[in-house]
């Protein structure tokens, strides 16, 4: 049976269709080009787009504002650092984030660190979206993927050595940041450095509250060594490094005293003409140190006699490694005028271990014996696939893309202990698991009108439980009180997805419609098992990971941007997303109906821009999992920059303030209801040479 | 290319735990050195000379305990002797004696007459004495081994489940059910096999086992509130013993909970034993 699908796939891969829109087939007037990276290849090109104008180099961002701004993208917060990227509706082991294809996990088992934690805007070329199943390129999902591609050497033109350095201020969490990007290029030689020091105090929320834990302080550096060989072919090294510490979740009772990944990858590119060829191998190492040592770790237990209430001294230690070693290689070859045909063969094998430590002391009594166990067993997941993709164009109105991938995935234990730990629930573990995963899609992309393009796609896929899904043992959800334990025996989550966008433009008007529908089968999501006991005195009960029968999700989006002649220019994206569960309950962390505003206005060396952000109350909750109705908020931000050319440099001068009227406020998807930062004066400056 | 290095790791792995294997197969064990002897003495008669093992130091609890018998006029072993142990504590004023288990007629393949003896409070200085009838080769004699120590651990391993029982007319029906634990070799996170033996004090001198009770086990981890699933009561496994499955879902403190009942009455209903590993 599966040899008979394979065969049947490679059949139709044979027939003239499919592709990954690598070369759009209409160039965009130059006004457009800024969204129109966006919307249409959903690729943002980081350094020189309106986006960027708008959220990065506004406020110094971390990588949570540039990626909040990205169509159908929400975050997840727990804390003021590391937000969780939310596409769609879709997160976590639902989505596929790579960086230019990397496979890389966080290694902590609460999904404090999202892949995107450990990278920097100054780290970024560019990020490509692809929604729900179209994400094949980068393995079989249900959710899309998010790839996010490592900026090349720097280099302005000005100098041989080229760069700039930025330094910044935030008064509501006395955050200093200094931000730089360096390049040198000589012969075929070139090499770019980059890096981010930040550190941020607790900030104040709207109300005036400190809140407390909610500080961090990150390092990062990533350097790019890139030789071109000649005019073809070129091999690039890339490494980099990322270390926060002391950084602080006020959602959750734990903070991380470090956190710290390293990636180094080396890559081969070749292309002439007819093809393109890319090889590239990995390896990336991810540490996450969660503890509660920054906690007041006295806490009151009632003991087994009624009444009586004992106070102890409770420290618990949660480290988490996950390494991650793979290679792909891809190629692309033009096969007449009208198909260019992707083939992408990939493996990454992935090892994850996290422990927890409990130790415990009653006042006047020596410590007990440490508590251990193990919420990732020793795993290591290998996982290897192919992709491919054909473009066809059959005119310059008409074009199709058809692709597909098969995964396979087998998961082995390091030790023992997955197997002694999983004995309790009566459970007997195999010594290895194995699945097999597919996906196809079809797009299709129609010039109906000359300002007017509709691309429609369609596809089937589907995704291996998470590591925490299948074998996480007593993770404790910070959202619902629950601790959730995996289940070896899940059926991979399984998905028919659809997405239809309309791109409208004209001059300096863009306007941008869609709408994306995904119906899950087999979801993934905890269920509530009380013939367990809870395991904490703070836990509600537990909850086992299950395969619910069917779960859809719509979501809409958005954009419109308007660019006057007069340097007047208007930019708006709503963003609407719903989520159900069978046929009446709401699908939890689902964000309410969003709108970001922005106007700016370029006046000789001065650019001044104003923008709203408002969401909508959420009152689709699901209370089982200790969902609450969330009030909708508005918020403005002002900003005023200085562009100044002195010789052969830049300055760059701006001052802005955030949440300027002070509102008390928090999202929907932010964790405990912790308010957001309140107003703050921003200050930055740049110098690039 | 990451495949085969990981076949390769997996083909490396395996061949070296075949060598390590092999090499243990090579050196058998010591079977000599299994057990700490804890004395050695000629019987009263001198017919045999008996040398005393146990697993470790003894304590109140279940102590398996081994003896090793030879013959004293050939030096030849014996392997079938009908063993049956008399442990005394004298308290100066009375003694009394503790629940056993004699070994059965036949040694084990290492000459081992394996049994058990639960002793029942600490002692010192000889206060424990352990006395053992032995019928062997036609010949019977005893043997008496006063035992320097006997020591009490934290936590307990043995407990006494009282209950007590009007009898109508302003007095009281007292039975005492001395409870021991069998602690396996090590204690793991996941399934335990969780096993006491019960007897019944019928005087100072007898305690009978006990098959007929019911007992319940719950765990919990006292400074964490919780407790753990899936975990089987005990039920009569050979003469006295009682055996289930507690279940630790990590390591640590753990207290097992016994509830018994007997005659389809509860008895001692805050009994527990402390497992710490």
């Amino acid at each position: 049976m599966k040899k008979y699908s394979f065969v049947m796939l490679m059949a139709l891969f044979a027939h003239p269709v499919a592709g990954q829109g690598h070369t759009p087939a209409y160039k965009l007037t130059a006004d457009t080009i800024l969204l129109g990276d966006v919307t249409i290849s959903s690729s943002i090109p980081v350094n020189n787009s309106q986006i960027e104008k708008f959220y990065r180099t506004n406020s110094f961002s971390t990588i949570d504002n540039l990626t909040a701004h990205l169509e159908g993208v929400s975050l997840i917060k727990r804390g003021a650092y590391a937000m969780e990227p939310q596409l769609n509706g879709f997160s976590a082991g639902e989505l596929n984030i790579t960086i230019d294809g990397i496979k890389m996990f966080g290694a902590c088992t609460d999904k404090m660190d999202p892949v995107t934690s450990y990278l920097e805007p100054a780290n970024l070329k560019t990020v490509t979206l692809e929604h729900g199943t179209n994400c094949g390129l980068h393995g079989n999902n249900v959710g899309g993927s998010i790839d996010l591609a490592l900026k090349d050497p720097e280099n302005n033109g000005l100098h041989a050595f080229s760069g700039s350095i930025m330094t910044g201020y935030e008064s509501v969490s006395n955050g200093r940041n200094l931000l730089f990007s360096a390049g040198h290029s000589k012969n075929k030689w070139a090499w770019g450095l980059n890096g981010v020091y930040r550190k941020n105090g607790n900030y104040r929320a709207g109300n005036g509250e400190r809140i407390n834990h909610s500080q961090f302080e990150k390092y990062n550096f990533h350097s790019v060594l890139l030789y071109t060989a000649d005019s073809f072919s070129s091999v690039r090294t890339d490494i980099l490094w990322d270390f926060a510490h002391d950084v602080g979740y006020p959602a959750l009772p734990m903070d991380v005293s470090r956190a710290r990944a390293y990636l180094a990858a080396a890559e081969y590119k070749r292309e002439k003409g007819w093809y393109d060829l890319k090889v590239k191998i990995y390896y990336n190492s991810v540490f996450h140190q969660m503890d509660d040592s920054g906690r007041d770790s006295l806490f009151f237990l009632n003991d087994r006699v009624p009444g009586k209430r004992d106070s102890v001294y409770m420290r618990m230690d949660m480290p988490g490694r996950s390494r991650t070693f793979g290679g792909y290689f891809q190629g692309l070859f033009r096969i007449g005028v009208k198909n260019s045909l992707t083939v992408k063969i990939d493996n990454y094998t992935n090892s994850s271990l996290a422990e927890m430590t409990m130790h415990m002391r009653y006042p006047g009594y020596p410590a007990e014996p440490p508590m251990y166990l193990q919420t990732w067993p020793d795993v290591t997941r290998n996982v290897s696939g192919i992709f491919l993709s054909d473009l066809h164009t059959f005119n310059n109105k008409v074009s199709l893309t058809v692709n597909g991938r098969i995964d396979l995935g087998t998961d082995r234990f390091g030790s023992s202990v997955a197997r002694d730990q999983f004995s309790v629930f009566n459970y007997e573990l195999s010594r290895r698991y194995s699945n097999i995963t597919k996906g196809f899609n079809a797009s299709l992309r129609y010039h109906i009108l000359k300002p007017l393009l509709v691309e429609i796609q369609s596809g089937v896929s589907e995704r291996v439980p998470t590591i925490s899904e299948r074998y996480g043992f007593y993770l404790y959800n910070a959202y619902d009180g629950y601790d959730y334990v995996g289940n070896p025996g899940l059926r991979t989550e399984k998905s028919v997805s659809g997405r239809t966008e309309f791109t409208y433009f004209r001059k300096g008007l863009k306007i941008s419609l869609a709408g994306s529908v995904s119906l899950l089968r087999d979801y993934i999501m905890g269920v509530t098992d009380t013939t367990i006991p809870p395991m904490n005195f703070y836990t509600n009960g537990l909850r086992v990971y299950s395969n619910i029968r069917n779960v859809k999700m719509f979501s809409t989006d958005l954009q419109v941007l308007y660019r006057l002649s007069n340097g007047l220019s208007f930019y708006l994206l709503s963003k609407y997303t719903f989520g159900q569960i069978g046929t009446s309950a709401p699908l939890p962390l689902i964000p309410p109906f969003m709108n970001s505003v922005t106007v700016s206005y370029e006046w000789k060396q001065w650019t001044f821009q104003a923008d709203n952000e408002t969401a909508f109350r959420q009152d689709r909750i699901n209370r089982a999992y200790s969902e609450t109705r969330s009030p909708g908020y508005s918020v403005f931000n002002l900003k005023a920059s200085l562009h100044l050319m002195p010789k052969r440099s830049m300055i760059d001068v701006s001052a802005g303030v955030t949440n300027l009227f002070n509102r008390d406020y928090y999202e929907h998807l932010d964790w405990g209801r912790i308010p957001r930062p309140g107003r703050s004066v921003n200050i930055l400056l740049k110098y690039t040479f | 290319m990451k495949r085969i290095t990981s076949y390769h790791i997996i083909y490396i792995s395996a061949l070296l735990s075949i060598l390590s294997a092999c090499s243990k197969d090579d050196n058998p064990g010591n079977n000599q050195s299994q057990y700490m002897l804890v004395a050695e003495s000629a019987s009263s008669n001198s017919m045999f000379n008996v040398k005393f093992y146990a697993k470790d130091s003894l304590f109140v609890g279940y102590n398996k305990v081994f003896f090793m018998l030879y013959e004293k006029s050939s030096g030849s072993q014996v392997t079938q002797a009908e063993i049956n142990f008399r442990p005394i504590m004298d308290m100066v004023t009375f003694k009394h004696a503790c629940p056993v288990e004699n070994p059965s007629g036949t040694a084990d393949a290492n000459g081992y007459f394996e049994g058990a003896v639960m002793f029942s409070m600490p002692g010192y200085d000889g206060s424990w004495s352990l006395s053992a009838d032995v019928v062997a080769n036609g010949k019977t004699d005893s043997i008496y081994f006063p035992l320097a120590r006997v020591i009490p651990t934290n936590p307990v391993k043995k407990i006494v489940v009282i209950d007590s029982l009007s009898n109508g007319s302003g007095g009281w029906i007292i039975s005492k059910y001395p409870v021991s634990l069998v602690e396996p070799d090590k204690w793991n996170v996941g399934n335990n096999n969780f096993e006491i033996t019960v007897n019944k004090m019928a005087s100072m001198m007898s305690f009978p086992t006990i098959n007929d009770m019911t007992i319940a086990i719950t765990p919990e981890m006292p400074s964490m509130g919780h407790g753990s699933p899936n975990n089987v009561n005990p039920i009569p496994v050979s003469d006295g013993h009682y055996s289930g499955t507690v279940n630790f879902t990590m390591t640590g403190a753990w207290r097992v909970h016994l509830d018994f009942t007997r005659d389809g009455r509860a008895i001692g209903k805050n009994a527990y034993f402390d497992i710490s590993f």
